[in-house]
Parts: structure tokens; C-alpha cells; sequence
């Protein structure tokens, strides 16, 4: 069918959006492309508001340090890794010294036109304090694939189990979700 | 192959509606900048923070009390050895190449360690290129200042001493490397509840890390982890 429609084009190999060649990344590129990002991942995997901008630094110093270790791929993937280990680490850290610091900064009056703010700062803190009764495995999968909107593949391979195993936690964490919220409701 | 479930975010529940709204969810530019600062204080981001327009208002304000502080030592140090040289045409004797420390450190003996201690370290700071092996014995000084208050006089010389050495005659220093980065950001960390820790930390990376382009950070976190194990 190709003859008289001029040459025929080479086969494109699809790569997902975010998939990169190592070559291609530079450590100021991943920072600009992942700094909002990694901040949310952290803030819905359980650090605590006061600390997530440590985290995020955290998760930028061993992204400096294993850049040249990533082997291509997905690049978000493989920063949010890091950012469930550091997370991870902060959750321990959280339950040794829970006195150390502030769960929640204190929080500022906004003025009435800032109304919606101040509604999504209420809808976040109410999906945290659901995301807070999840076990943390079912939680880390909860929230790569529902918010980060990660694949399941990719969201197994990042937290480290079997595909099926990460299905099996990401539906547990949905019944668990729902059913909290319908007892709040 | 196993087809990826639909998200619940797609779905019409009230859990939907909190999980788009999480999906928005980001930190905000000001956030950003601050850890983007947090990365250059480290030495991770060193180029991008002198060539983006987005700089942190506090790295800005930090350069300039730098240059400040850099063009108060200088002087200092230059009068120090005009004083130096007269008074040894004067009495034609051999002057001690060293003499110039402490006419440096008197009126800074006033002071207090601590802000002397900065004044170092900000003094170095301006510098780009400090006198990393000289920054060595100033970050004992500054562990000294902090020990004992008989200490602090002695400690404060020294401090103002390395401050006009390195003023004086910038050396080569190496470019920072993560581990470097990683252990001065270990440090810094301690600063608020473990300030020893943190002086311990920047002993090591002095250690390890001699002629280090963070050697200015890392006398920034030895005075004020000194001020603050300082009884």
C-alpha cells in the first residue's frame, strides 16, 4: 500500500511522554521539570507540611547524586523512587521524634476572594487525614496511581512488588478510602 | 496484559472531587525557589542560581551583605598592613610576616565571637574563591570560640587572622562534589537541634574536603553551630 506514497518511513519505537534517555538530562532539567511535583508526592506520601520542603531538597540531592545512574526511561518513575524512600524515612523519622516539629504551619487568615484557596486547603487536608489511616504500602500505591496518575507498571515498579501485589493494595486502599469518607460523611 | 483500572478521579464521587483537587495540588514558585536556594547553599545548583532571574530574595540579600562584610575585612586587612610596614620602617627591625594578624583581630577581639565568626565567613563568602586550607583552622577556631569563654579572645584572633589570609590570597578550590554537598546539607540540618553534631559534620567535611568551593557554607554552619552550642 506504501508503493506511490512515496518512501517508507521507519518504524517509530512509541515511548511514553516522560520517557528519557539518560543522555538527555542535565541535574538543572530535572529540577525544573520535577521540583512542584516531587513537593506534592512528598506532601500526599505523609511528610508533614512543615517538612516538605526539606524533603523535596532531600529528594534533589540524591537525584543530583544517582543521575548518572538512571538508566532511561521513565524520569518521573524513577524520581518519585526516591521520593518514597525519603518519604518513607520521614514517616520513621515522624513517629521516633513526633514532638520535633510542627505537623501543620500555622495557618495565615485569607481574605473572602480568596475563598477557593481556602477550600482546596480544606479538601487537601481532608484527603491527608484519610491518606493518614492507610497502611503505608497501600498508601504509596493509592497515591502514585490516583494523583500522580502514574501506571500501574510503573507504580509497582516503584514501590518495589509484584504487579498483581500492587493491584491487590491499590483496591484495598480504595475501599479503605471510601468507606472513611463515608463515615466522615 | 492487564488493562489498567480507570481512576477513581475520573469517577463522580466525593473522593473524585478531592483526588482532581490533589491532582492540581503543587508546591508554589515562592516554595520552589526556597528549595532551589537550599540546593545552591550546597553547591548543587551553583550555576543556575547566578544566572536565573528567579533567585531567592535571601541568596540576593546574602551576596550583598557578603560584598559587604568582604569590603570592611578588606580594608581592614589593607590598613593592618600599612600600619604593619610603617610601624617597621620605624623600628627598623624584622617584622614578623604574621604581624598582621593580630593588628587585625584587635578591634575585632571587641566584638563578639560569634559575629566575628560570620563576619569571617561572610568575609570568605564574597571571596568566590576562598582560601579553602586556610578555612580549616578558622572552623577549629570557631569550635574553640564556642568551648570556653578564655578560649574565645585567642579563637576570635584566629578567626579574624584566616579571614584577612583569605582575603588576601585566594587559592584554587575544587569543584563541590555530591557527598560534599550531601554532608554540609547533613549539617545544616543539625544546626537547630543538634548543633555539636553539625560542628562534628563540618569537622569532617573539612576533613575530607579541604580546599572545598564550600568552604564558605561550611564556615557559615561552623559560626552559627558554634553560637548556638555556645553555653
Amino acid at each position: 500500500m506504501q508503493s506511490g506514497h512515496g518512501p517508507v518511513r521507519p518504524l517509530q519505537i512509541s515511548r511514553t511522554p516522560d520517557s528519557v534517555a539518560p543522555a538527555e538530562l542535565s541535574f538543572e532539567q530535572v529540577f525544573r521539570a520535577e521540583a512542584p511535583q516531587v513537593g506534592r508526592t512528598l506532601r500526599y506520601l505523609g511528610v508533614r507540611e512543615a517538612e516538605v520542603e526539606d524533603a523535596c531538597q532531600e529528594v534533589f540531592v540524591v537525584v543530583h547524586r544517582r543521575l548518572a545512574q538512571f538508566e532511561g526511561g521513565s524520569l518521573r518513575a524513577w524520581v518519585r523512587q526516591i521520593c518514597v524512600h525519603v518519604a518513607s524515612n520521614y514517616r520513621r523519622s515522624k513517629r521516633r521524634h513526633p514532638e520535633d516539629a510542627v505537623a501543620e504551619p500555622p495557618e495565615v487568615a485569607a481574605p473572602a476572594e480568596q475563598q477557593e484557596a481556602v477550600e482546596r486547603q480544606q479538601q487537601r487536608r481532608q484527603l491527608l487525614a484519610l491518606l493518614d489511616q492507610l497502611p503505608a504500602e497501600q498508601r504509596e500505591v493509592f497515591v502514585l496511581f490516583e494523583i500522580e496518575q502514574m501506571t500501574m507498571p510503573n507504580t509497582a515498579t516503584t514501590v518495589g512488588c509484584p504487579l498483581q501485589t500492587a493491584y491487590s493494595r491499590l483496591y484495598a486502599a480504595r475501599d479503605r478510602m471510601q468507606s472513611l469518607l463515608q463515615g466522615t460523611s | 496484559m492487564t488493562n489498567e483500572p480507570v481512576r477513581l478521579s475520573e469517577s463522580e464521587s466525593p473522593l473524585a472531587q478531592l483526588l482532581r483537587g490533589a491532582q492540581q495540588d503543587a508546591l508554589t514558585p515562592q516554595a520552589v525557589e526556597r528549595v532551589q536556594a537550599g540546593l545552591v547553599s550546597v553547591g548543587l545548583l551553583g550555576a543556575l542560581a547566578t544566572t536565573s532571574v528567579t533567585t531567592a530574595w535571601w541568596v540576593r540579600l546574602m551576596k550583598l551583605t557578603s560584598v559587604k562584610w568582604g569590603l570592611s575585612l578588606t580594608g581592614l586587612s589593607l590598613l593592618a598592613v600599612g600600619g604593619w610596614q610603617l610601624a617597621s620602617r620605624q623600628q627598623d627591625s624584622s617584622a614578623k610576616p604574621v604581624a598582621s594578624a593580630p593588628a587585625v583581630s584587635e578591634p575585632a577581639a571587641s566584638a563578639s565571637s560569634a559575629s566575628v565568626a560570620r563576619a569571617a565567613s561572610a568575609a570568605s563568602a564574597s571571596r568566590g574563591s576562598v582560601a579553602s586550607a586556610s578555612s580549616a583552622p578558622a572552623v577549629d577556631a570557631i569550635s574553640a570560640a564556642s568551648a570556653s569563654p578564655s578560649a574565645r579572645r585567642l579563637a576570635t584572633a584566629r578567626i579574624a587572622a584566616t579571614a584577612a589570609v583569605a582575603s588576601a590570597t585566594p587559592s584554587q578550590p575544587t569543584a563541590p562534589t555530591p557527598r560534599e554537598g550531601a554532608l554540609l546539607l547533613e549539617a545544616r540540618r543539625a544546626l537547630e537541634l543538634e548543633p555539636r553534631r553539625a560542628l562534628a559534620l563540618v569537622k569532617q567535611h573539612e576533613r575530607e574536603f579541604p580546599k572545598s568551593q564550600l568552604a564558605p557554607e561550611r564556615l557559615r554552619i561552623a559560626a552559627e553551630a558554634a553560637r548556638r552550642a555556645a553555653p
